[in-house]
């Protein structure tokens, strides 16, 4: 119960909501138990031949009331149920999605995309039906119980006792075998999913299969997987299936019981025909809930996990928060770097290691060296992804880059990333998404500045086209022109593109580095790259190794030093064939 | 149980779509299938199912005498004490008996279901498995990867559903119902004709309300696969979401089709939701009106109609039995609630049961598809040459190997196996209408390396695709060694082929594992072998657990030169005479590339090599290049030679022209 604190605030917000329903609810069951005793009063009446016409017109008009009555109530607490349940699911993802939003980049590492996504659909969806459906079904299923076994009492103690004895058995068997069906069916869907995935295997990997002529020793993973699958399927199909007919052994005993004992009882002019009518209809109404209870108590347990995985990704707070009083940034002189260190949370690895660098506005910076340099660490602490080790190391204008706001920092910014992320939506939506009312760059010229606009007349709908998941697939490359294009129109102090060039040929690279000489003009752009031709051009190119710089200068000093950059330079132009 | 509720939902959304002529005929083949198989288990189930809607019924019948043999006259005094006493033990032991054989039946009946629904789908997936190891690559082209998987997935589990549950529970179902209206004919005709304009009323209502609320469910779906496809992608493009102070925007979006899905459900909700009171009470209206309709002819003693099966010829024969009396009325209120559960029941499975049966379609449409054909008959065998230079079979690995040959007159020739492929004037196209490569002659000598350069959908990978037959040509010749290739048996033919795909395509599994892909009976140290001129040795042996370390979701855990590396390994392991490397496009740093590229040369050595390039760094040492447009070939020749044409090539080479 302790769980339910995560969703105090809605309960207190709609608590008028849900005692009206508790309220329905109850009526519903009362309806249930008074059906019964009007129809026993009815039989005894016929069979003592004493009905007149107008009592059974009396009873006729009660009993249609009662199921007219059940049927309004029943309407309005499912629509109240389902209300409560679809606004709640509503607004615990709306929080969910809003913390979210507000991680840092860091937490992304930590939690795969794809559990967080389970989280934020299949979890909030158990949570919210947890805390409206089940919840109500229980305290109904509890309340049917007392209610029914309070009125089949009245009727007769003993008769109640002895007739309800099989059904706890009903209970105990729900209660024992339940967890392990569940825990069985979790290893079924484990297996199937293993199963899923080795079959897609097949289907994407269908020509290499048969180029090594494995098609045999393939289909014997395959047979293996399903083999497993069938075994613990069928275990818990068997367990499954002894459900049925055991309820309905106890339940038939049951009613057994009452028909027989009663009949005792009757000719011993302790009970009527009427009373044990109602009592056997009433019984009928017991052994339902009984099972249900059962498999609504383990269901609560297994729900219980979906709470506290939704609740961690509720209560997460971010690393990187602003000052109180952060500072408005949109134009920087210079960036520096003194001594600065860095290696990623909840790790030991310094990837930069004692690193100095001074970014001057204006100026163009490349930055080359093997991968695992740390030439992406370093671009990603420019855009306050990570909390800053020590605040006096990085600054920006002489204040420590914690001062300013976060948000500022990243407006500084327009980035390229390695891999292109697109959003499946169209082309045109995709590159827009990088202006701001500051900008001053127009989507065409953008465009042409990213070297995309001849993919774009090989584009079915041009601008409009769907890209990513659903929509058409582009080639490396033309993911590459775009985001380039997306990163062109912020129009941002800073232009970082991080080995974004690298899908791109040898004419457009140098096609899209000479744009950039017009468009950036006076702006600061720093280059990632692998070929070295991309940062040639750059005011300064720095070498990286180990999270140091061990090489710096212009292209032609560092031609002139005759280190690594000289050999890569050397063995690139060489056309990459050479041999080392 | 939500994920069930969901699938369920998603279920009975799916359903809905499906015409009836989807389905036709699929009902008889699965029975027929089911019986053909397991008949002897099927037999016994039927049986178990009637014994239990046959116990089923006796429920009622028991109220019936209990009451009119036992209390009435008791009550009445019309029989005396050691007479009611004997009569009510009998009847309830004999009640106990009926429900124990019930008992035993149901539960022979699901245990046995259990074993043979799970083996029925068992043998379903074995043969979805073995049919996709032989179906034509073409079918693969022609259908999604998602499709194909759905079969295993989403079908099968639909067919599951339906054998397991729907199936069995149709057939009861549809006897003890059959049981009961014989039984309610039986005691009263009257009110057998109430039960059944309650149970017309409830199915027209179903009809109605669940139609009006079709529309609802389907813009629920919808909606909610936005907003889970929305989700999706923010998680994924975190990155850029950050980086372009998207958060806000990203809020508002999302706000929207979570306010649009909210609004969808609660309709569809609402909607839902009466449905279910509606149905219920409208059993409980019937069950009143029932006692009440009963009680009044009862007080009135309005001459009842029952029906009874007379021994005489077996006619039907109306018998008027006296009045109504309590025990029958008893009785039917019994049956009634029975009947309208039962109807609920079985108008709940409809939408499954429709989508169990479009699954079954589709699955056995797949397994009727077209299997790839090979009427090959030229075998590949190890070899090895006598004193006189003849080459004659061996039973073990030589390194040398031969083509068997056996012609029609009985006699066998062997040709020793040197990878000598001619396309002589080919045509193909994926389909007749549409040929897309044209008159296309190719001269590979054995160790000759041959370059196939052109933009993309020039058709270089068709090419190769040819030789090793995952298509077949439309009109001229392949031939290896001199043999045309539609002789040669594929498995052989693909077994002489090396290849490195431009996809690395790696398998969940160790490394050392999918290196051994290339050939399954070798050696660890054949393997190790293998990743030393791959040039991947030292990258694998630095990796945290060496050749044991497990690749998932297709090498994801390592870089793409890496995994370029172990597919180098993996053909360099198979040791074919003839390899077909298809260079990978996505760039890899410079040191990397150049380890790729030693690894390639290595492996290209005393080799036919196809190569597809896209670096022209690669080719120029081919002894021949073929520049292909359109699926032609529009120049031919060695570097220099094209060099000099000044054509396509030299554009190529010279960049002025691009090649994506």
């Amino acid at each position: 119960m302790k769980r339910f604190k995560a969703i105090q605030w809605y309960i207190q917000k709609y608590w008028w909501q849900y005692a009206l329903t508790l309220v329905l609810s109850i009526g519903i069951i009362y309806c249930d138990i008074k059906k019964p005793e009007i129809i026993g009063e009815a039989v005894d009446l016929i069979g003592l031949g004493q009905i007149k016409e107008e009592t059974l017109f009396s009873l006729l008009i009660l009993l249609t009331t009662i199921v007219l009555t059940k049927f309004i109530i029943s309407i309005g607490k499912s629509i109240f149920l389902g209300n409560l349940f679809h606004r709640l699911f509503y607004q615990i993802k709306i929080r969910f999605m809003k913390n979210i939003l507000l991680q840092d980049a860091d937490y992304f590492t930590i939690y795969h995309p794809g559990d967080l996504m389970t989280r934020a659909t299949s979890d909030t969806f158990s949570m919210a039906n947890v805390s409206t459906h089940l919840i109500f079904g229980l305290i109904t299923v509890i309340l049917t119980i007392i209610m029914t076994a309070v009125s089949m009492i009245k009727l007769n103690l003993t008769l109640t006792i002895y007739s309800i004895i099989p059904l706890p058995f009903i209970f105990i068997v729900v209660v024992i075998m339940r967890p392990k069906i569940s825990a069985n069916w979790r290893l079924v869907r484990k297996k199937n999913s293993t199963m899923g995935n080795l079959a897609m295997e097949s289907v994407q990997h269908v020509k290499l299969i048969r180029a090594f002529v494995n098609e045999k020793e393939d289909y014997k993973k395959l047979e293996g997987s399903a083999q497993e699958c069938y075994d613990t399927e069928k275990k818990s199909v068997l367990m499954q299936s002894t459900f049925g007919p055991t309820f309905r052994f106890f339940t038939n005993i049951s009613q057994l019981i009452a028909y027989g004992y009663g009949a005792y009882l009757i000719i011993n002019q302790e009970l009527t025909v009427g009373e044990l009518i109602t009592f056997s209809l009433l019984l009928a109404q017991f052994s339902g809930p009984m099972m249900q209870l059962g498999n609504q108590v383990s269901q609560f347990a297994q729900s219980a996990i979906s709470f506290d995985r939704v609740t961690e990704v509720l209560e997460a707070k971010p690393e990187i928060i602003d000052y109180p009083n952060a500072k408005d940034i949109n134009q920087f002189h210079t960036i520096e770097f003194f001594d600065y260190t860095f290696s990623y949370p909840k790790t030991r690895l310094e990837i930069l290691k004692g690193f100095d660098l001074t970014i001057t506005s204006g100026k163009s910076l490349g930055i080359v060296g093997k991968t695992g340099s740390g030439k992406t660490t370093l671009i990603r602490q420019l855009l306050r992804r990570f909390p800053i080790q020590n605040g006096n190391s990085l600054k920006i204008d002489g204040y420590p880059i914690s001062y300013y706001k976060k948000t500022d920092i990243r407006k500084l910014v327009s980035y390229v990333p390695q891999e292109h992320l697109l959003f499946a939506r169209s082309v045109k939506e995709n590159i827009l998404m990088g202006k701001n009312e500051e900008s001053n760059v127009e989507l065409e010229y953008a465009i042409q500045m990213a070297d995309f606009e001849k993919d774009l007349a090989f584009l079915e709908n041009g601008l409009d086209t769907i890209v990513g998941e659903y929509g058409v697939t582009l080639s490396g490359g033309q993911k590459q022109r775009l985001s380039i294009a997306r990163a062109l129109i912020k129009d941002a102090p800073i232009l970082i593109l991080d080995d974004s060039l690298s899908a791109v040929d040898g004419t457009t690279e140098a096609n899209i580095i000479k744009n950039l000489k017009e468009i950036r003009k006076n702006k600061t752009n720093i280059i990632v790259a692998h070929r070295l031709t991309a940062v040639e051009d750059c005011d300064e190119i720095i070498v990286m190794e180990n999270g140091k710089i061990v090489e710096r200068g212009t292209h032609q000093e560092l031609m002139d030093q005759k280190g690594w950059y000289y050999e890569q330079y050397v063995i690139q132009e060489m056309g990459g064939s050479a041999h080392e | 149980m939500p994920e069930a509720k969901k699938i369920q939902t998603r279920n009975s959304f799916r359903g809905m779509g499906i015409k009836s002529k989807d389905i036709k005929g699929i009902l008889p083949k699965i029975l027929k299938r089911l019986f053909k198989e397991y008949g002897l288990a099927m037999t016994i189930i039927l049986l178990c199912l009637v014994v239990s809607a046959v116990a089923g019924i006796t429920g009622p019948i028991f109220l019936q005498r209990i009451t009119d043999e036992v209390i009435e006259p008791t009550l009445k005094g019309q029989i005396a004490l050691v007479e009611w006493q004997a009569k009510l033990t009998s009847l309830i032991v004999l009640m106990v008996c009926i429900y124990s054989i019930c008992l035993l039946a149901t539960t022979v009946q699901t245990q046995i279901l259990a074993r043979v629904g799970q083996r029925f789908l068992n043998k379903i997936r074995k043969s979805l498995f073995n049919k996709m190891q032989s179906l034509p690559i073409s079918y693969f082209d022609s259908h999604p990867h998602g499709e194909v998987m759905s079969y295993y997935t989403n079908d099968v589990d639909a067919i599951r559903q339906f054998v397991t549950q729907s199936l069995i529970q149709f057939i009861s179902t549809f006897l003890s119902l059959t049981f009961i209206i014989c039984l309610m004919i039986h005691y009263s005709l009257w009110l057998t004709l109430l039960v059944f304009i309650g149970a017309t009323l409830m199915l027209l209502v179903t009809k109605k309300v669940g139609g009006g609320s079709t529309k609802y469910f389907i813009q629920n779906q919808k909606t909610t696969a936005k907003v889970e496809g929305y989700i999706e992608e923010m998680m994924h493009g975190q990155k850029v979401v950050k980086v372009f102070c998207y958060e806000d925007e990203s809020k508002l979006k999302f706000n929207e089709l979570n306010d649009e899905l909210c609004h969808a459900a609660t309709k569809a909700n609402q909607y839902g939701n009466t449905l279910m009171p509606i149905l219920h009470n409208i059993g409980n209206v019937f069950f009143v009106l029932l006692a009440i309709v009963g009680c009044f002819l009862a007080i009135n003693n309005v001459p009842n109609l029952g029906v009874l099966i007379t021994n005489r010829n077996n006619q039907f024969v109306f018998i008027g039995m006296n009045t109504l009396t309590i025990g029958i009325i008893v009785a039917f209120l019994n049956m009634s609630r029975q009947f309208s559960q039962s109807i609920g029941q079985v108008s709940q499975q409809v939408a499954m049961v429709a989508m169990a049966l479009a699954g079954a379609k589709r699955v056995f449409d797949f397994l009727d598809e077209k299997s790839e054909e090979d009427n090959g008959y030229v075998t590949l065998v190890y070899a090895i040459k006598d004193e006189n230079g003849n080459i004659v079979e061996s039973p073990t690995r030589t390194g040398i190997w031969a083509w068997k040959h056996p012609h029609s007159d009985g006699t066998l020739t062997y040709t020793e196996l040197k990878g000598d492929i001619v396309l002589d004037h080919v045509d193909f196209g994926y389909v007749p209408e549409k040929i897309v490569l044209h008159d296309v002659s190719i001269y590979a000598r054995p160790g000759q390396k041959i370059a196939f350069v052109g933009a993309t959908g020039a058709g270089k990978t068709t090419i190769t695709n040819l030789i090793n037959r995952f298509y077949d040509i439309q009109d001229g010749k392949i031939r290896y060694d001199g043999i045309n290739i539609n002789k040669i048996k594929k498995d052989d033919l693909r077994r002489s082929l090396g290849i490195v795909l431009q996809d690395t395509n790696l398998f969940t599994g160790t490394v050392m594992e999918n290196i051994r892909y290339g050939r399954l009976d070798a050696t660890d140290e054949e393997v190790y072998k293998a990743a030393k001129i791959a040039n991947a040795y030292d990258f694998i042996t630095r990796l945290p657990e060496g050749f044991n370390t497990m690749l998932t979701g297709d090498g994801a855990n390592l870089s793409q030169g890496q995994r370029q590396l172990l597919s180098i390994a993996r053909a360099a392991i198979a040791d074919a005479p003839v390899m077909i490397l298809d260079e990978a496009t996505s760039s890899i740093d410079t040191r990397t590339e150049a380890l790729v590229q030693k690894g390639t040369d290595q492996l290209m050595k005393g080799r036919t090599v196809f190569v597809i390039a896209h670096r022209l760094s690669t080719v120029q040492n081919s002894d021949a290049i073929m520049v292909l447009d359109h699926g032609r070939i529009i120049e031919r020749g060695t570097h220099e030679s094209l060099i000099e044409q000044k054509g396509v090539y030299y554009q190529l080479y010279t960049g002025a022209f691009e090649l994506e």
